[in-house]
């Protein structure tokens, strides 16, 4: 019987070094999504909530991906730009899968979920070749309203991104 | 919850696991981070760069195709090339690389191969 990456990882995490290094991404991931989340409640494309927090549009994009290391007070500041605070709370490590969305095409039950999967796959193609065969899409990830995912046509490559900094 | 798998080839051999298993602790963290996130969030992650549409190069060779994304570490460098098969509902882990210049034409190009395998090895 193969294994699962979750299998693997719940081996890894016997090793307490490891668990410490998982512990410091998963913990950057979450918050990551959460900011993402509620900016993209807020409607704000992320230059548009850089300028309001007076940072850096690359330093949004690193918090939003997990690759930033932001204080305890920046997250605090970030999040009261949009009106919100941190509730801090602690769970297992590895909490039990919910159930898997199954068959997208049979089950009735994830007919939302199955259209939403749709948009987003016609979406990516849409941003290699536009509405016809006309090429890229013009607009920068950074100004999309709502799914801001990079392309690697706009990928900048692995040079440093300066981030700002929240005072 | 998005099931998110290794591709297992007709030879029994899973390219992304013996990858994952050859980096060192603190690579493999960020992957595994990933993994997770990917299993609990699933396609949102298109949203903030960790999960980005691999796109040809060589747009006259090779055909965009849609589920075919890399999961990606920039800071880490490192990329694991990963398709979401919507039928199924579930992504899967091709393969992963370190990436040591701005195109990976041949990486990319090895991922590929892995998901017309994958694609047809499910056909039959």
């Amino acid at each position: 019987m193969n294994k699962t990456p979750r299998e693997d990882l719940l081996e890894d995490l016997k090793d307490i070094e490891f668990a410490k290094l998982y512990g410091a991404e998963d913990a950057k991931l979450d918050f990551a999504i959460t900011l993402l989340k509620a900016r993209e409640n807020a409607n704000l494309t992320q230059k548009e909530f850089a300028a309001k927090l007076g940072i850096s549009q690359p330093y949004i994009a690193r918090l939003e991906s997990g690759e930033a290391n932001p204080t305890l007070g920046t997250i605090g500041s970030v999040l009261a730009t949009l009106g919100l605070r941190l509730v801090t709370n602690t769970a297992s490590l590895t909490p039990e899968p919910e159930l898997p969305v199954t068959n997208l095409a049979d089950s009735a039950a994830d007919n939302e979920i199955a259209n939403q999967v749709e948009d987003f796959l016609r979406q990516d193609q849409e941003k290699v070749y536009g509405n016809s065969t006309c090429g890229y899409i013009s607009q920068k990830p950074s100004e999309q309203r709502h799914i801001a995912e990079p392309l690697s046509a706009y990928d900048i490559g692995e040079r440093d991104i300066i981030g700002g900094v929240v005072a | 919850m998005w099931p998110v798998e290794y591709y297992t080839r007709p030879d029994g051999s899973q390219p992304a696991r013996e990858w994952i298993s050859e980096q060192d602790g603190s690579i493999r963290a960020s992957i595994y981070a990933r993994i997770e996130t990917l299993g609990k969030e699933g396609l949102i992650l298109r949203g903030n760069g960790i999960l980005v549409s691999i796109i040809p190069k060589r747009k006259k060779k090779d055909k965009f195709i849609p589920g075919f994304y890399e999961l990606k570490h920039r800071g880490k460098k490192w990329r694991l090339a990963t398709y979401f098969d919507r039928k199924e509902g579930r992504f899967i882990l091709l393969r992963g690389w370190r990436k040591h210049s701005r195109i990976q034409i041949e990486d990319v190009d090895k991922a590929r191969e892995l998901l017309e395998e994958y694609l047809v090895t499910k056909e039959e």
